[in-house]
This record gives structure tokens, sequence and C-alpha cells, in this order.
């Protein structure tokens, strides 16, 4: 279908230029070909589940609001229709007062969907029928989704949609987002609603008689001049001009200053009325009779409760414990301390399972490929580097898995509740919650979404600060390189280490925000207000793909990216290799040795097979002696390599946190992805110690290493923590804020970083 | 020898392919339009971004 | 029945307020929304401060003579308030311009 759309297009564009009347008739087709479906509604009523049912889409879906930033297009046949859907974000009215609400004006005004499917939230419905009433007012072709039907039940509600289609005037299709039931006929009613190809007609309701007054009074200056018209109907940016809509006053004033001006005199007269002889401005009243046009309908048999209204549902109970001042907060550390402690726990074995398998792939490798570069490769550079990424992948599942409880059964929505608290001490918005646990605050997530996810700051400050500071989350990157390194050096306590270092992470996040809020970043707090979403039982459907997604996601990033990446540092740590004079002194090192044992003896090391032989005494030396020079020769051409020098460069300044230039190369490689640490530092140590009968895994070798212990190791998790951000999250900074901003992140995270580990370092040795 | 042709060849490969990879990131932090978080390919941000244009284009 | 027929017999603020019965209810035992130290229903009074705040709990339907239930009182800071059938979460400065009466 995609194609022919796509062969439209081009017979579309080249009929403009032979002839404009041609275009007209087959646009005319293609318009009646594919349908522009809308989905909009409040937050968290479903659209985005609706949105993934309908087009196969798998956009990611929480149960908390304002997961859907920007809009979303999605594709889908019906009966041969091709039908374009885009997923709106949430929101509760259309009145300029969030980025989402803006957004979706926007679209609705500019791309003029065929039809609207508004989405409502059936256990919720006076407070979602909210938003309706304004689409009603705007005059969009509407179709209402009832959804959640089943929890509506479950909540003792019972409403008659069709009552409600009755007094609405427009078809309203039970169904259940989650499930696809009801769907079919949703699509059907849109389509039907699309074709019959009426005009945006709006629906008026009454806001009393003082506003009605001075709105017919708008209404006839704004026809009159055709004052912005030819997008919106006169009535609706009377109305919007009455509540105040910043976005609608500048749009006036661009438009025509002079009547512009005229309007917002007389709405300011009617303002000051009200607010003198009922302390109330104009919006709380058109919004009040609003509510009033849905009890009304509400009222007239639409909705019947079962059970006494004035009883808490469970989920208030609920909430009525973990968000308590006192026990919330301890709850919520419990949580993520059994989160840690769940995900080592149960990964323990898989994760040696998958080490014990790369082990035997790179034996395997060993014994059937000859000595030579390619082996080296895909000894040095593939197996163990990426394969140290992969290693992880039980661990990642069994983290995402527990995640996505916390998320899909709305337990995320309480820790944003309770954190802006401590946010606000910090200068940062509540808002400011969902992207730092998006970035990963309590890990698996990633920097760019929480970057993206900042758009939902409306105050530049606040959202710049959030936006520098987010990137210093342990993102789905950075967790295995955590755990190798804490289960290397701390297998004690592996949860333990990783709760404290998650606490760290929030601490630094929290004091450089309090820092920049002070400093580069100075202004006022804006309020914060949201809407919790109830808690909903997550589905083992659900939770199994949520944790498939994403670590199918991890699995391709190392599958691709990383062993790209991966194979050229390997090339980088092989070439230029060592001089040819340096190589024959190497060489002449052998042959001495070798020729200061009996024939008999080398020949035993020659015949010497792995599996089978055991070598007499002097064998064995020779063998050991042999083994020495080739680890020295293999050490000194990694150093001589190109990454080699670049880590060497810097290791006089970085031996002060105590990195050698091995893990200089290693951190280097991680601005790439920070998976690379991993996948260098398995590169590293391979090609550092070439003997296989050595099979250890990356972690030991790096216990084995006297460059390394636990004091190297906290230094090195605290920089790896906080240093720049990867190059994709750098382009994302830049791109939402500017290149300025994105090198200060830079800049100001790697030097951070290098201080802290310098301090833990030297510290750390003091103390012993 | 051999080893060393193919190797030279899969390192060219593994630059080529980062290098496409590199000249994307790029290009969509210059065009406003485009989204950067698709080309990130990290665990987070392509479940919540990508997929739907990777399956239904 | 017309739309216009049926915004008729809905009940607004506005006329009750103009009648004064709500500034009568409201008289008695009434503070800032932060400063209700008991869970349980609650009726709002009036909704005060920064006119864009004021819309967006407007449009939220916290509006004056409205009956919603405290959840989460946590005296001095942010809480939960359940009203039309959602539970919203109000930080401090929000809290601080809603004033209530216990019901």
């Amino acid at each position: 279908m995609a194609v022919v759309a796509v062969l439209y297009q081009i017979v579309t564009a080249e009929k403009q230029t032979n002839n404009n009347i041609t275009t007209s008739v087959i646009s005319k087709q293609m318009s009646d070909k594919s349908i522009t479906v809308a989905l909009a509604g409040n937050p968290n009523a479903g659209k985005t589940t609706l949105f993934n049912k309908l087009t196969g889409a798998r956009q990611h879906v929480g149960n908390y609001p304002g997961i859907t930033v920007d809009h979303k297009e999605g594709y889908f046949n019906h009966d041969g229709r091709e039908i374009v859907i885009t997923d709106l974000p949430g929101t509760y009215s259309l009145t300029a007062y969030s980025v989402e609400e803006i957004v979706s004006r926007d679209f609705l005004t500019t791309q003029r969907p065929d039809v609207v499917i508004n989405i409502v939230d059936a256990s919720n419905l006076e407070r979602n029928l909210y938003l309706t009433t304004q689409f009603l007012e705007m005059g969009v072709p509407l179709v209402i989704a009832l959804n959640m039907m089943d929890v509506a039940k479950d909540r003792g509600i019972e409403i008659k949609f069709a009552k409600l289609a009755e007094l609405l005037g427009i078809p309203v299709v039970p169904i259940i987002a989650r499930s696809g039931k009801g769907t079919d006929e949703l699509i059907r009613q849109a389509i039907r609603i699309a074709d019959s190809d009426k005009k945006w007609i709006p629906r008026d309701i009454s806001y009393g008689e003082d506003l009605d007054e001075v709105l017919m009074e708008i209404i006839a200056a704004i026809e009159k001049a055709s004052f912005l018209t030819e997008r919106y109907h006169a009535r609706f940016t009377a109305i919007k001009y009455l509540e105040h809509d910043d976005q609608m006053l500048t749009k006036g004033q661009e438009a025509d200053q002079e009547l512009a001006r005229q309007l917002e005199q007389t709405v300011g007269t009617i303002s000051d009325h009200l607010l003198k002889t009922m302390d109330v401005y104009p919006e709380a009243i058109i919004a009040d009779h609003r509510y009033g046009f849905i009890k009304s309908i509400i009222r007239q048999g639409v909705m019947t409760h079962k059970f006494d209204t004035d009883r808490l549902y469970t989920s208030d109970k609920i909430d009525k414990v973990l968000t308590n001042r006192l026990l919330g907060p301890l709850v919520m550390l419990g949580i993520l301390f059994g989160l840690y402690q769940f995900t080592f726990s149960w990964s323990e074995l898989p994760v040696a399972w998958m080490e014990g398998l790369f082990s035997w792939l790179g034996a395997i490798v060993e014994t059937t490929l000859p000595d030579g570069m390619l082996k080296s490769m895909v000894i040095s550079g593939v197996i163990d580097g990426v394969g140290g990424v992969l290693g992880f992948v039980p661990l990642i599942m069994f983290m995402f898995f527990g995640i996505a409880i916390l998320e899909d059964s709305g337990y995320l929505a309480r820790v944003a509740f309770m954190m802006d608290r401590v946010f606000r001490m910090f200068g940062l918005h509540g808002s400011s919650v969902m992207p730092f646990i998006v970035s990963g605050g309590i890990a698996g997530g990633c920097a760019v979404p929480g970057v993206m996810a900042t758009r939902t700051l409306r105050s530049p400050k606040e959202r710049m600060a959030t936006l520098l500071t987010v990137p210093f989350m342990n993102c789905g990157a950075k967790v295995p390189v955590l755990v190798l390194l804490i289960g290397a050096f701390f297998a004690d306590h592996k949860a333990l280490y990783m709760f404290l270092f998650t606490m760290l992470a929030w601490l630094v996040a929290l004091f450089a925000a309090k820092f920049l809020r002070m400093t580069v970043l100075k202004g006022e707090a804006t309020p914060f207000v949201m809407e919790l979403p109830p808690y909903r039982f997550p589905t083992l459907r659900g939770l199994i793909i949520h944790t498939w997604e994403r670590t199918w996601q991890y699995i391709k990033k190392a599958g691709t990216v990383i062993l790209g990446i991966s194979i050229l540092l390997w090339a980088l740590m092989t070439f230029p290799g060592l001089p040819q004079s340096e190589q024959d002194t190497f060489n002449a090192a052998r042959n001495t040795i070798t020729n200061s044992y009996s024939e008999a003896v080398q020949r035993e090391v020659m015949d010497f097979n792995d599996n089978t032989d055991v070598l007499s005494e002097k064998a064995l030396e020779l063998k050991n002696r042999l083994k020495e020079i080739e680890q020295e020769e293999s050490g000194l051409t990694l150093r001589n390599s190109v990454a080699g020098r670049i880590g060497s460069f810097f290791e006089p300044v970085s031996v002060y946190a105590g990195f050698d230039w091995k893990t200089n190369i290693a951190m280097l490689g991680g601005f790439a992805a920070k998976e690379v640490i991993i996948s260098t530092l398995g590169t590293v140590y391979s090609m550092g110690d070439i003997d296989v009968d050595d099979a250890d895994s990356l972690g030991k070798r790096l216990v084995k290493d006297p460059s390394w212990n636990s004091v190297v190791a906290v230094s090195a998790l605290i920089f790896i923590m906080f240093y720049a951000p990867c190059f994709v999250t750098v382009v994302c900074i830049a791109k939402e804020a500017s290149w300025k901003w994105a090198f200060f992140s830079m800049a100001f995270n790697t030097t951070f970083a290098f201080f802290a580990s310098v301090l833990v370092f030297q510290i750390g040795n003091l103390l012993g | 020898m051999w080893q060393t042709i193919i190797t030279v060849l899969i390192v060219a490969l593994a630059l080529f392919f980062i290098g496409k990879k590199l000249y994307y990131i790029v290009k969509q932090a210059v065009d406003p339009k485009q989204d950067i978080s698709c080309s990130c390919g990290c665990s987070g941000c392509s479940v919540s971004n990508c997929n739907s244009r990777e399956t239904n284009k | 029945m017309t739309l216009k027929e049926l915004n008729k017999k809905c009940s607004c603020f506005a006329r009750k307020l103009q009648k004064g019965s709500i500034s009568e209810k409201c008289r008695i035992h009434h503070g800032p929304l932060s400063e209700s130290c008991q869970a349980g229903k609650i009726k709002i009074c009036k909704v005060t401060g920064d006119r864009k705040l004021c819309a967006r709990m407007a449009s939220l339907g916290v509006l004056p003579g409205e009956e919603a239930e405290l959840i989460c009182p946590q005296k001095g800071s942010q809480c939960l308030l359940k009203i039309h059938g959602g539970t919203l979460s109000l930080d401090q400065t929000t809290s601080n311009n809603i004033i209530v009466q216990s019901v």
C-alpha cells in the first residue's frame, strides 16, 4: 500500500509540472484512498496502546503521564483503505498551558485530520470529557473511543454509551485498547465520519450571560475582519481570547495588530469586571461551565455507579501508604534495593553460562584458525570485546523486567510525586523526575530519550538544568560497566554497591543542578501539577514485551554499533605494530633462550599438544620463559599502537586518578558509547594476555592486573558515571539546546568526573 | 596472507558502517526535522521513538 | 434535547456565586490546602495566585464549590487530591493557593 502511495506521489509530482487540473483530480483520488486520523485524549487514557494495537508498532507505553511528547505517525490498512494515524501527546485541555497542549492543538489546526479519535478513559469519564467538550467547541470531526471499559466495570461504573452518543451527537464506541476489543468498529466509525466530508462545525456551549454577551461581540468583530479565520473558527478564537491564551494572543497580534488590541481591551474589561464582582478570571468560569455541561450529560443516566461513589478505590488506599511522608521514601528505597538484589541474585547463574559460552567460542577459534591477524581480531576484537558486552544480557534482562513491573504498575508516577519535594530543594521541577528516570535513574535507561523528555518542562532554565544533569544517571550502557567493576572488586555486596552508586548518581546530579541553578541558570521555580494514574496490575504479556524489546535493543546495539567500534578499536590497538628492529630483538631473545635448552626439550615444546601431553620440568620452564617474552612483546606492540600511544599520552595526567594507559583507551572509546568501555577493556586485556590456557573472564583479568585494585575501581566507577555523555547524547543536547551547551556538558562533566576520581583515588591511597 | 586480506576487508567494512552511522547522526543533528533518537540504538529510546517508523515504513 | 438546553440545566458555581451561597458556606474553617492536616472530604472555596495557575487548575476541575478528597495530607508540603475521579498531585506552591474547607 505504501508503494501505491509513493507511486501516487510520483505521479502527482510529475503531473504537477504538466497540468494543474490533472493534479487536483489525482489528489482527490489520493484523499479518497487514504484517511488521516489523529488520536487525542487525556494523558494515560491509552492513546499509545491503541496506536500500537492499530499499527502493529511497538511504541513504548508506560503507566505514567507524559510519555508522548511529540506526535508520532503510523500507517495501517483497513478494508483496503490506507489510514495514516497520528498519536498526539496527552492533554487535559486545548489551551496553551503546556508543550503537549500546543503540539496537539497546532497539529489539529494546521494538519486538519479527516477525523479525530478522542480516547476517553471510561473509569474517569468526567475529567476526560472536559477535553471532548473542547473538541466539540473546535468543531473537529470526532469519534469517541470509550477505553478501559473493563476497568470501569471493575470499579462498578456502568456507562450507557448509546445514550452518551445521543446526547453528544457523535459516535461513541466502547473499546478495550489493551486487548483490541472494539477497535474494528471504532475504525469503521472513524472512516464513516471521515468520508462524510462534513465541514468543521463548532458546538456552542453557554458560558453564562456575562461571557456570552462579550463572546458575541468578539465573534462579530472577528468575522467582520476575517481575523485568523483561515485556521480557527471565530468562536474558538473568541474563547481563546477570553481564556487569555498566550499563543493565540501572539498570533492575533501578528495577524492584525489594531484588532488584536481592541479585542484584548474588550476581554480586559470583562476580566476586570469578573475579578471585581466574583474574584475569578474568565477562564475559571469557562471551565466551570464546561464541567457543568459534562455533569448535565452524565446525570441523564449516562453513568451509574454500582458501589457507593464516596468509597476510596484500592488505588487510593495503596497511595495512602506508598506516598506517606515518612513511609513512602523508605518503601521507595527498599524497592530500589530489592530490584538490584533481585537482578544480581537471579542473573548470577545465566551470566556465568554466558561467560562460559564465550570462552568456549574463543577456545574453538583458537584451535581451528591458524595464528595470524584474523585470529587476533576474532578473539581479541570480537569475542573478548563484544562478548564482554553480550555476557551481561541476562542481567540486563532481569533488570528490565523489574523496571517494567514498576513502570506498568504506575509506581513510577508516585516516585515522581515523592521526589518533587527533593527536586524543588535543588532547583529542579517535579517534571524533571521523569527525564531522570527515563535516563536511567533506576538503571537501564538512556540519556537520549531523557534529554528529549525534558521538553515537558516549560521553564527554559529548569529545562536546561534537567537536560544537563540527566546524563549523570546510570543508563543501560553504563550498567554493564558498573556491574563488571562491582562484580570484580566487590563481589560480596554487589546489590549494595549498585544501590550506593545509584544514590551517588542522584546526589551528584542534584547537586550539579543546584550549582547550575545558582550560577548560570538562575531563575524562579514553577508549579508542578500532575495527574497520577491509578495502579494497574501489570499483565505478564506486557511485562514480557517490555523486557524483550529493551533487551533486544541491547543485543542489537552490541551486535552492530559496538561490534563495528570494537573492530575499529582492535585495528587501532594492532597497528602500526612493533618496528622491525624491536621485533628482531624479541626474536633474538627467543632464539637465545630456546638454544640454551637441549634439542629434546625444544622438540617437546614444539610438539606440545594442549589436551594430551604433560611437559617435563625443563620443557615447562622453557615454555614459561617463551610465554613471558611473548607477553612482553604483545604488551609493547599494544603500547606502540595508535590507541596505545593515545592512551599513554594521557597517562601522566590520568595517573592521578589511578588510570593507566590501558584504562585510558577504554575511557576514550566510551565516548562513542559507554558499552565500548567493556569491549575495549576486553580487547586490551585479551591482546596483552594471549594465553588461552588462562581463559579468564574480563573481571578476573582486571583483578589479576597489578594496576587495578578496589580503590582504582571506585575511582574508575566514578569517572565512568560522570564523565562526558556519549556522542549521541551530546548531539541530542546540541539539538535540543545548542552546541554551546553540548560542549559545556562535555567539558563540565569530564572536569568534574576527573577531579572527583582524583579525590577518591588519592584519599583511598592515603587510607590504604 | 589471506588472513591479512580478510582482516583489512572486515576493518574497512566496520569503518564504512560506523562512518555511515556517524553521517546520519550528524545529518540528524543539523536537520531540525529529523528525530535524533532513532540513531542512538540504545535500549531506551529506539523503543520509544523509532520502532513505529521501522515497522511501518 | 439540544446542547444549549442541556447546558442550561447545569449547576455552575458562577451562578451560585452570584447568589452568594458559596461564600456563606466557605466562611467557616477555611485555609490553604497545604495546611489541611486531615485526610478526607474537602470543599474548594477559592483558587488564588498566578492567572496561569488558576486557569490550569480550573481546566483540571479544581474550581470553587467543587468537592474533593484529600488523600495524602503532608502539612506544609505537596499533597494528593482526588477530584472528578482522578488523582492530582499538587506541589506546595499550588496547594498554598487553594483555599479549602473541610466538609
